[in-house]
């Protein structure tokens, strides 16, 4: 048996070929002892690698996982990343205008939380989400779990 | 004219009390009216300011329930939503709280000697929750907490063993 026809067993083992390519194997099954024997070992070794391999089990909800997941990474991610170097023929234009945008944005700070101050006063005040707590949302959405970390305390 | 006008005032004098008075009689049935009508719609109001909580305080742990017969099983419900998302093999019930908050109304749950909720209404459907630990505040969040819904303060204890708070708004139906 050549490498082919044995890469066409494997193949027909893994549910991979055509109904046409499998009729062929079919073919070979009928005739070759040998392939039909090719067969059989490589079946009970995918059943030997199957009912061995270990199976990975959550300790918790995958949602639940990776919410913490990224919430840790959002931790470890500094908040704003400065660059120092201004390279290049515009340079000069950023150096003018950034102190000028700075300052613009500053100001818009100033208004945009003058507003909120002034219509959504209570949300400002009383949300406080602290950085320990991974917040977790059923499906239904009438489920929610605040999970405290005490790692982070 | 003086003596014409006297005339013409003495006249005229008890129409006016009569204009008059059926003017307050108007009046006051119009105000009666409109405090028997509002009546209803403020007793209406403070149903809908009204909150009805439900706190329970959760032990999660990987015993058998039998080897802690001093302590009762959470509702099976509750048990199927939390096994959803958690390992514990085991979800019981070291004590229970009810609770009605009314509008702008903060009510203060004891949950253990250690253990404490704080929940004030925001608004219809929003509460905020404090949580304090041992005294110190260990969340401060403003929670959606509509009829029926349930929010639930947790974290892990020593001996891989977790604490629950769990707050459910009870339904009026």
């Amino acid at each position: 048996m050549n490498t082919n026809t044995a890469l066409k067993l494997q193949a027909y083992l893994d549910d991979e070929l055509s109904p046409r390519q499998c009729r062929s194997v079919e073919r070979i099954l009928d005739r070759s002892e040998e392939a039909r024997d090719f067969l059989a070992e490589m079946g009970s070794l995918q059943d030997t690698l199957r009912s061995h391999e270990p199976s990975p089990a959550l300790p918790e909800d995958l949602d639940f996982y990776l919410a913490g997941i990224r919430r840790r990474l959002e931790a470890e991610i500094p908040a704003t990343r400065v660059s120092t170097a201004t390279v290049g023929p515009a340079s000069w234009l950023i150096r003018y205008f950034a102190p000028i945008g700075a300052a613009a944005a500053v100001i818009a700070m100033i208004l945009i939380a003058g507003y909120e101050r002034t219509d959504a006063t209570r949300s400002a005040q009383t949300t406080v989400e602290a950085p320990n707590v991974i917040t977790f949302q059923s499906e239904d959405e009438d489920f929610t779990i605040l999970w405290i970390d005490s790692e982070f305390e | 004219m003086a003596l014409l006008e006297g005339v013409s005032t003495r006249r005229i004098s008890p129409l006016i009390m009569l204009v008059n008075r059926s003017h307050f009689i108007r009046t006051l049935l119009a105000t009666a009216s409109l405090a028997w009508t509002g009546l209803p719609t403020r007793a209406a109001d403070s149903e809908q300011e009204k909150m009805d909580l439900r706190a329970i305080l959760v032990w999660g742990t990987n015993d058998d329930a039998d080897k802690h017969p001093k302590l009762k099983s959470i509702p099976t419900s509750l048990q199927k939503r939390l096994s959803k998302v958690f390992k514990w093999k085991t979800y019981l019930e070291i004590h229970r709280k009810h609770a009605t908050i009314r509008s702008e109304q903060e009510c203060a749950l004891a949950m253990s000697k250690e253990c404490q909720v704080k929940v004030a209404r925001v608004d219809e459907n929003r509460v905020r929750l404090r949580l304090y630990g041992k005294g110190k505040l260990v969340v401060d969040r403003e929670q959606s907490l509509k009829p029926g819904a349930t929010t639930v303060l947790a974290g892990d204890d020593k001996n891989d063993t977790a604490w629950f708070v769990i707050i459910s708004r009870v339904s009026e139906s």
